[in-house]
């Protein structure tokens, strides 16, 4: 049996993410989102001070191509950059916050990631073990990875290995994407040892971790220390390295136990704006707004009662959840009474400036039905009426610019009206120079007929298409200065829409 | 046309500045003629005073249950608001009042209007109440520089409503409120700022631009009604907004497969020197 489980057991792939210029792309990532105008060719150094010294903690790639290095001065690191300019603060604990939000958002590509601290560079670890059949292949995941990175302002460096200690020190070795690909070529810095360690190792030339591999393990151990052969063990798979796997935040959520049942509704409601008001404390502490609450009691001699409310946009906004929720609070059938009360954010979003229209969303969601406030979405087809898409604010989210699909979706280069009518009506036509358009009881002379233009189905939609959708299309420009979108059948004429 | 006499442009002119602190909704510029508007250049200010309900109609000469909106002045109109309100979206209220979304896309490829727009569905009952509740709601929120909403039967105290809702006042951000209405109803009493006819423009032959304007679709839009101003300003000139549909970008306007469809946002408006005789716009 355990012959036949080591043969079925999936490959274990570790993809190894480490960021070379975290920090400062951090920081240039925040002072942008706050609203700093930073050039594209501005040099970025983060700066931090130590004993009145104020030195370079980190720059960007074009600072260090200038040759801007870490620890310097920032006096000189000033010389060396006279062109556009900008230093930033360092601000660890946001560079480590914003490493996790990283990590989390990683677990599109795995379940399991992870931070590797004792890389040097912030490293994230993904686990892509029986991800195959996801991932068409390594190379194209790790090009995928980079992609999003860059595309979010950050540099990263990925590598593929069978072992988490290997894909780290591939991945924190390479300086080009397509580097060497073995572990004997990487640098011994790249097995995460102490300095120390590493600047005996090169007193004697052992520069690479091939270097190393040519010396006996027992000498290994007496020159260097224990914990030099572990790491190499680990690189090669002959150790297990305890990993970690980030596990998500607990979402906030706060309760109240009461003594007895409580049946007197001003006490619940009470209660309920206690746990709305810590509850947004919490929220404020992890600088969140709640996209989706739910209200929980325990009745006695009732079943549960439970209430979900989603807001338009994140909020943590005491006063406007109370009044989301007092309604329901009314309504609530609590048997002999209420005994325990448990308030949770199930969703959470960044909070946005636009906190009003947030509400002004829920306020009319919570009247006029979830569906009440849309917005329009684009698609790519030639028929007007199937050009857009409504799409429920509460569902999908107000921001049509935060989804990239969005702006992928090309507009079809084509005239349509501006006003279409809910259904075709018929019209007589007359065509020909000096033609008419009789329509809604109104004869209008037609100067200048336009088209036609032949509208198909798309050949992916066969057979679903309207009847009034396809067919040969006319813009008809009348005398009185009305355009009229008409459509040829063999039934006749049909107007479908104008410029109005 | 070499230009409107000067006898009469300083009379309109006159006529403007006498009306202006009775009718603040127009920042019009007097005597100038179709003919050179268009080499003037249009400013970029809204047309229109914020903080108050204008109402606009389709002009129609019979009615119909599914009556017109001029939906081109609305969306040229949100474009021109949208450029002076760098944060702030636009609520389309009530179905009927709910563009084509293609229209609101530009053919540079922006979309800054669809981006920003908000789509309201008060339900299709028959009574407006919902609906007038919606406006009044959208009115109220400063996250929202611009409201476009079907106003068909709404009442004189629901006007009222509205116009209170949309002064806001207290410093907060002023809100452009378009209300459109159906043309059977540009009798019924309303506390609207200023209610506006909409119409297609016919070509005409005396114009030199010919060429353009017989191409695309162009809508006048003229002052019937301005809460509050004097009698004779409204009677003996007539304001109009003008915006046009164009293809800007196509080589060949009768090449429809190349040509791009594109909202010019020149709102223009001016005064017509019809001074000569005290006659009133027929509605």
């Amino acid at each position: 049996m355990i012959a036949q489980h080591a043969m079925t057991a999936p490959r274990r792939r570790m993809l190894a993410v480490a960021f070379p210029r975290w920090t400062a792309e951090c920081a240039r990532r925040t002072a942008r989102r706050q609203g700093a105008a930073i050039s594209p060719d501005a040099a970025v150094l983060v700066v931090t001070e130590s004993h009145g010294v104020r030195t370079v903690h980190d720059c960007c790639r074009h600072a260090a191509s200038l040759g801007v290095m870490r620890g310097m001065s920032l006096l000189q690191a000033r010389a060396i950059c006279s062109g556009p300019r900008t230093e930033l603060p360092h601000m660890p604990e946001r560079d480590a916050s914003m490493l996790r939000a990283c990590a989390v958002w990683c677990q599109r590509y795995s379940p399991i990631t992870m931070l590797e601290p004792s890389a040097g560079i912030p490293v994230v670890l993904i686990d892509i073990t029986g991800c195959e059949r996801i991932h068409p292949s390594e190379p194209a995941l790790e090009l995928q990875v980079r992609r999003a990175m860059h595309a979010r302002g950050f540099t990263a460096r990925t590598a593929c290995a069978p072992n988490a200690a290997a894909a780290v020190a591939l991945a924190t070795a390479r300086h080009a994407p397509h580097a060497a690909r073995t572990i004997d070529a990487c640098p011994v810095r790249c097995l995460r040892l102490d300095r120390k360690v590493i600047e005996r190792m090169h007193e004697v030339n052992i520069r690479r971790v091939g270097d190393l591999l040519r010396c006996t393990r027992a000498s290994i151990a007496s020159r260097f220390g224990a914990p030099t052969l572990l790491r190499l063990d680990q690189a090669f798979g002959r150790t297990e390295q305890h990993i970690a796997p980030l596990r998500p935040r607990p979402l906030p959520a706060v309760e109240r136990i009461f003594d007895g049942p409580v049946a007197a509704l001003d006490a619940l409601q009470f209660a309920t704006q206690e746990l709305i008001g810590e509850l947004c404390v919490q929220l404020h502490a992890l600088e969140r707004g709640a996209r989706e609450i739910e209200l929980v009691a325990d009745c006695a001699d009732a079943p549960r009662w439970t209430r979900r409310l989603v807001f338009g946009a994140p909020s943590a906004n005491a006063r406007h959840m109370m009044g989301m929720l007092a309604p329901s609070l009314e309504r609530m059938k609590a048997g002999l009474g209420v005994e325990r009360l448990r308030l949770a954010a199930l969703r959470m979003g960044r909070m946005m400036r636009q906190e009003a229209l947030g509400e002004w969303i829920d306020t009319l969601c919570a009247r006029l039905g979830d569906g009440a406030v849309m917005r329009c979405g684009l698609v790519e087809d030639h028929r007007p009426g199937r050009a857009s898409r409504w799409l429920p604010v509460l569902r999908h989210g107000f921001d049509l610019r935060a989804t990239a699909q969005a702006v992928r979706v090309r507009v079809v280069q084509a005239w349509r009206p501006s006003l279409l009518l809910p259904r075709a009506e018929m019209a007589s036509v007359e065509v020909g120079s000096g033609g008419s358009v009789r329509w809604r009881g109104e004869c209008r002379t037609v100067l200048s007929w336009h088209g036609p233009e032949r509208i198909a189905p798309p050949w992916t939609a066969v057979g679903a298409m309207a009847p009034a959708e396809g067919g040969d299309f006319w813009r008809a420009q009348c005398a009185d200065g009305l355009w009229l979108w008409l459509r040829r059948t063999s039934d006749g004429w049909m107007v479908l829409g104008s410029w109005s | 046309m070499a230009g409107i006499p000067d006898e009469i442009r300083q009379r309109a002119a006159l006529l403007v500045q006498s009306s202006s602190a009775s009718l603040p909704a127009l920042r019009c510029t007097a005597g100038k003629d179709s003919h050179d508007r268009r080499s003037d250049g249009a400013s970029d200010e809204l047309p229109l005073e914020l903080g108050v309900v204008h109402e606009w109609m389709w002009r129609e000469s019979t009615r119909h249950a599914t009556w017109t909106v001029p939906h081109g002045v609305m969306i040229a109109l949100c474009w021109r608001m949208l450029a002076s309100a760098s944060d702030g979206r636009v609520a389309w209220i009530g179905r009927h009042a709910w563009p084509v979304p293609r229209a609101c896309v530009r053919s540079d490829g922006s979309r800054q209007l669809l981006e920003r727009s908000l789509f309201v569905d008060p339900g299709a009952s028959s009574s407006c109440d919902e609906r007038i509740w919606a406006v009044q709601q959208s009115l109220g929120c400063d996250g929202i520089c611009a409201v476009v909403f079907d106003g068909s039967g709404c009442a004189m105290v629901a006007s009222r409503r509205l116009q209170l809702a949309a002064a806001r006042g207290d410093g907060r951000p002023a809100v452009l409120a378009m209300a459109v209405r159906p043309w059977h109803e540009r009798l019924c009493p309303s506390a609207a700022a200023t209610r506006w006819a909409v119409a297609p423009a016919p070509p005409t032959t005396q114009d030199a631009a010919l060429d353009e304007r017989g191409e695309v679709p162009v809508w006048q839009a003229e002052l019937l009604r301005a809460r509050g101003a004097l009698a004779h300003a409204v009677g003996q000139c007539t304001h109009r907004i003008e915006a046009t549909w164009s293809w800007s970008g196509a080589s060949d306007r009768s090449d429809a497969s190349n040509a791009c469809v594109d909202m010019r946002h020149d709102v223009r408006h001016d005064v017509r020197g019809d001074l000569r005789g005290n006659r009133r716009p027929q509605p």
